[in-house]
């Protein structure tokens, strides 16, 4: 299981050796439930970033290789990172703190914080892509199935 | 229970050794001149490591590295020192210059206000005078200080030697202290914070050189006085995040004032764009924004570390801020 926290800073070099840049933000394909792609920093002066697709990745692990770019569009990661869990009663549950997705960048769910403390004693809930919907100012969640699965604190 | 009692222990032996570094003179030194050892090695660490993947030997790298610096370190040292004694002399007439200037600037208001705002500005005068005074012997006092503990200063070259050769082997030594089961957490969490302090290192120093270069042609497109010095000091104070520019084109400025008030502000303009260029284009290109600290938070950390530690405080708060919160971010993540 991968998360954004593994790419986020990652450097990108393509086929060649040369460095692109770092990752800055992922993009997310909601409807097709993928993570399409990473928008990257850029060495040229006057392009602000530029994004790979998850197909051109030849490899990663610490750094990352690719073998082009390409233009990909979807909603950025860093827009739904603090974004409020509302659940169908009109009560908000917490606050995005991350995506998973598997090894083929297939998103597979959130990660829902409620703050600190309370993520100590409670653990960080975790919902499943099927049981939310993703809105601009808040994310719905229609509690489908009937448990919640949640990470506790455990010591490392 | 055992738990809690266990913390407290923790806590009043950590309290402890607190308070025994406070009392000890002794202690604190050896301690001072080990952190700043280290914080110079850190410094050093890209550049080593950029040797050492040419293939150049490790040891003989950090060698080679440690006796440039210390050489180019005494070489400014033994040729501006006399030139600012040199100059210092005419910085004195330039401050004189300058409260000549003032003083031709009240005298045109003296004919529309009262002898109120001429006492005013006697008093604040010989205010400033006696700040720039102190201010310049303490510098020269400070200097003198350095030179005292001649015995620091030639231990930390060897210090600096091995903190570059051996940090992994010395990190490793550090480990012992947490539980084993902690420990590959703790190494990547020192890994993470490590990365975020060498990228910023780096560009910082990246973006200061820039500033200075640029700082240089400016002021001697415009014919300012001591353009070199001018140029160093806004460089030097370019790394403190918000207050620096400021901080360091008055003095230029103050300068370009003695020429004319239009070389003043034609300065002061230049700067400014420089500064925008700077900060808009080259440094997001440059700083890897590891640590996406926000402004207010940043300018909160650089008054506590202005207390703290004057303009070294400031200077190091923000790297050690940034490392706080990637630990805890790291703590928070891989907690679960």
């Amino acid at each position: 299981m991968l998360d954004s926290k593994k790419f986020l800073y990652m450097t990108v070099l393509n086929e060649k050796g040369k460095k692109i840049g770092y990752i800055k933000d992922l993009i997310l394909n909601v409807s097709l439930k993928k993570v399409s792609g990473f928008e990257t920093s850029t060495i040229k002066i006057f392009k602000k970033f530029q994004t790979i697709s998850y197909r051109n990745i030849i490899s990663y692990d610490n750094i990352m290789i690719i073998s082009e770019n390409s233009s990909i569009d979807g909603i950025r990661f860093s827009k739904l990172k603090s974004i409020d869990v509302m659940d169908t009663c009109g009560n908000i549950i917490g606050m995005v703190f991350d995506v998973i997705f598997d090894d083929n960048f297939n998103l597979k769910g959130i990660i829902v914080t409620e703050g600190f403390l309370n993520d100590c004693k409670y653990g960080k809930k975790i919902l499943l892509l099927d049981e939310i919907i993703i809105g601009d100012e808040y994310i719905l969640y229609t509690r489908k199935n009937r448990f919640v699965m949640r990470s506790m604190i455990h010591s490392v | 229970m055992k738990k809690t009692v266990r913390y407290l222990i923790f806590i009043l032996a950590a309290a402890a050794v607190i308070f025994i570094i406070y009392k000890f003179q002794i202690i604190r030194e050896s301690i001072g001149v080990i952190l700043t050892s280290y914080i110079i090695a850190f410094t050093l660490v890209p550049i080593h490591r950029k040797l050492v993947q040419k293939n150049i030997n490790k040891r003989f790298a950090a060698a080679f590295l440690i006796v440039t610096i210390f050489i180019a370190f005494a070489a400014c040292f033994i040729s501006i020192i006399p030139s600012i004694l040199n100059e210092g002399t005419n910085i004195t007439s330039s401050i004189g210059e300058l409260q000549k200037y003032g003083n031709d600037v009240l005298y045109k208001f003296s004919s529309l206000r009262s002898g109120v705002l001429k006492g005013i500005f006697g008093n604040v005068s010989s205010k400033f005078n006696k700040i720039v005074e102190e201010y310049f012997s303490g510098v020269v006092q400070s200097v003198i200080d350095i030179f005292k503990d001649s015995l620091a200063i030639s231990v930390v070259p060897i210090i600096v030697y091995y903190f570059l050769v051996d940090r992994e082997k010395i990190g490793n030594m550090f480990l012992v202290f947490f539980k084993s089961s902690h420990r590959s957490m703790t190494k990547k969490i020192a890994k993470d914070v490590d990365d975020v302090l060498i990228r910023y290192i780096v560009s910082q120093f990246i973006l200061s050189f820039i500033i200075g270069i640029c700082t240089f042609a400016v002021l001697v497109i415009l014919h300012v006085n001591f353009p070199v010095i001018l140029s160093i000091i806004n460089a030097f104070f370019n790394i403190i995040p918000y207050f620096g520019p400021i901080l360091g084109a008055i003095p230029a400025v103050l300068m370009a004032l003695l020429k004319s008030r239009k070389t003043a502000i034609i300065t002061a303009l230049l700067l400014y764009i420089v500064q925008q260029i700077e900060g808009n284009i080259i440094s997001t290109k440059i700083t890897a924004d590891s640590v996406s600290i926000h402004p207010l938070v940043v300018i909160v950390l650089l008054l506590i570390g202005g207390k703290i530690g004057g303009f070294a405080g400031m200077i190091l708060i923000v790297p050690i801020g940034a490392a706080v919160k990637i630990i805890f971010e790291d703590i928070n993540y891989y907690m679960y």
